[in-house]
C-alpha cells in the first residue's frame, strides 16, 4: 500500500516536471513565433512606405518625361497588385514586380538631365533608395529570425511537440530570385 | 612558481597577438572604446577638426544621449556602403539602446562614397531626403579632395539637426570635457590588462593547452565588449549605447 503511494507520487511528479517543461517550451515557441511575426511586419511596413511614396515620384517624373506611358502603366499595375495581395507569396511577388518597374523608371530618368537635377526628384529618390535599403535590412532580419525559429522547432525534443502546439516552419523571403528573373521579362 | 609566471606572461602575449590578429581579419573595424565619435582610419581629418568633432559630439551625447559618429575608411572591401554602414552601426551600437538615437557618417576614400546612416529614433528629424541634402553640401569639397572641410560641414549640419530634435539651443562649453579625456584612456588600458590577466589565469588553471588558443582569443573580444557596457553604465567613460538602425539615411558618390 505504502509502496503504491510512493510510485503514484513519483509518477505524478514526473508528469508535473514534463508538464512544466512543456509549458516552458510552448511559451518559448510563442515568443519566437511573435518574433518572426514582428520582423515580418517590419518588412510589410517598408513595402507600405514604398507604396505610399510611388505616386509622388511618378507625378514628378511625369512632369518631365511625358512620353514614357508604358512605364507608368507598369508601375500602376504592380502597385495595385501589391495592394490586392493577401498571402506572403503574393506580396513578395508583387513587391519584386514593383521593384523591377521602379528600377526601369530610374533608368529612364537618366535620359532627362533636368529631372535629375530637380530638388524634389532628388529628395524622392533618396526616400525611395532609403526605403529599398530598409526593406533589404528588414528582409535580412526576417530571414535571420526565421532561420532561428526553424532551427528551434526542428531540434529535439521540441520537434516532438511542435505539431501538437500548431507551429510550423516559416518560409524565407527570397526576393533575390524574383528580382533576378525580372530583367529577362523587361527587355522583351 | 617562476615557470608559472613565465607561462602566464607568454600566454598573455599570445592572447594579445591573437586578439589583434582576429581584429584585423574582420572586415569591420573593431569597436573603439575611446574617442568613439571619430575614427579616422583613412586619415582624412586634421587634428583640430578631429578634436572639435570629439568635443562637440561628447557634449551632445552628454546632453541628449544621441551619438553622432564619424568613421572614415580606405576601402569598403567590395561590399556595398549600405550594408557596411548598417553592420558597423549595429555592431558598434551607436546611440542609446532604448532611443536608438545614433547617426553614423561613413566615408570611404578609395570608393569615393559616403553614407549617413540614421538610427530608428532620429529618422523623423533626419529623413532620408534631408541626409541626402546634407551630403550634397559637402560633395563639392569631396570632389576637390578637401575631405576635412566636407566632413566638418556634414558633422555640423547633423549636430544642428539633432539639437533641433531635442530642442537644444547651444551645447554649452565643450572645453570642460577636454580635461577628462586623458584619464579614461589610461583606465581602459589598465582594465584591459587586468581582464587579459584574469582570462590568462583562467586559461592556465583550466589546463587547456592547444585548443585554448582560439577560445581565449574570442573571450578577449567578449571581455572588452562587456567593458564597454560597464563604461557606458558608469557615465564618465563614454562608450556606445547599443543603439540600432534599420537602414535609414542616404548615400552619395562623387
Amino acid at each position: 500500500m505504502k509502496k503504491g503511494i510512493i510510485i503514484l507520487i513519483v509518477v505524478i511528479a514526473l508528469f508535473a516536471i514534463l508538464g512544466i517543461s512543456l509549458i516552458g517550451t510552448y511559451n518559448n515557441l510563442v515568443t519566437a513565433n511573435e518574433g518572426v511575426n514582428g520582423k515580418w511586419s517590419q518588412v510589410e511596413n517598408q513595402m507600405q512606405r514604398r507604396y505610399d511614396l510611388i505616386p509622388n515620384l511618378v507625378e514628378t517624373v511625369k512632369g518631365y518625361a511625358t512620353h514614357e506611358e508604358t512605364i507608368f502603366t507598369d508601375i500602376a499595375d504592380a502597385r495595385s497588385k501589391l495592394a490586392g495581395a493577401q498571402s506572403i507569396d503574393d506580396k513578395v511577388a508583387a513587391d519584386s514586380e514593383l521593384s523591377s518597374a521602379l528600377s526601369r523608371l530610374l533608368m529612364i530618368v537618366e535620359n532627362y538631365p533636368d529631372l535629375k537635377a530637380n530638388q524634389n526628384f532628388i529628395a524622392l529618390q533618396d526616400e525611395l533608395a532609403g526605403t529599398e535599403n530598409r526593406l533589404a535590412i528588414a528582409r535580412k532580419d526576417y530571414n535571420d529570425t526565421v532561420q532561428g525559429f526553424n532551427a528551434t522547432i526542428q531540434k529535439f525534443p521540441t520537434n516532438m511537440f511542435v505539431g501538437m502546439f500548431g507551429f510550423d516552419k516559416y518560409a524565407y523571403y527570397e526576393a533575390e530570385d524574383e528580382a533576378a528573373k525580372a530583367p529577362v521579362v523587361k527587355f522583351e | 612558481m617562476k615557470n608559472r609566471f613565465i607561462v602566464l606572461f607568454i600566454s598573455t602575449i599570445l592572447i594579445l597577438v591573437l586578439g589583434v590578429c582576429s581584429l584585423f581579419a574582420a572586415t569591420l573595424p573593431s569597436k573603439p572604446n575611446t574617442n568613439i565619435y571619430v575614427q579616422d582610419y583613412a586619415g582624412m581629418l586634421s587634428g583640430t577638426t578631429e578634436q572639435d568633432i570629439l568635443n562637440t559630439a561628447k557634449a551632445l551625447d552628454d546632453q541628449t544621449t544621441a551619438q553622432v559618429v564619424i568613421v572614415t575608411i580606405d576601402s569598403l572591401d567590395n561590399s556595398n556602403i549600405e550594408e557596411y554602414a548598417n553592420e558597423l552601426f549595429r555592431t558598434w551600437g551607436i546611440g542609446d539602446k532604448e532611443k536608438n538615437n545614433g547617426v553614423l557618417l561613413l566615408v570611404s576614400k578609395n570608393d569615393r562614397e559616403s553614407r549617413i546612416e540614421v538610427g530608428y529614433g532620429l529618422e523623423g528629424q533626419l529623413n532620408d531626403a534631408k541626409t541626402g541634402r546634407i551630403q550634397d553640401q559637402a560633395i563639392p569639397y569631396f570632389q576637390e579632395g578637401n575631405y576635412n572641410q566636407g566632413i566638418d560641414i556634414i558633422f555640423n549640419l547633423l549636430v544642428t539637426e539633432v539639437c533641433k530634435e531635442y530642442d537644444i539651443e547651444n551645447l554649452g562649453s565643450p572645453l570642460e570635457t577636454k580635461s577628462s579625456e586623458g584619464i579614461p584612456q589610461f583606465v581602459w588600458f589598465i582594465l584591459f590588462i587586468v581582464i587579459v590577466l584574469i582570462i590568462a589565469g583562467i586559461g592556465i588553471s583550466g589546463g587547456g593547452s592547444s585548443g585554448g588558443g582560439g577560445g581565449t582569443s574570442r573571450r578577449i573580444g567578449g571581455g572588452s565588449t562587456r567593458g564597454g557596457y560597464f563604461g557606458s553604465g558608469s557615465g564618465g567613460f563614454g562608450g556606445f549605447g547599443g543603439g540600432s538602425s534599420g537602414g535609414g539615411g542616404s548615400s552619395r558618390r562623387w
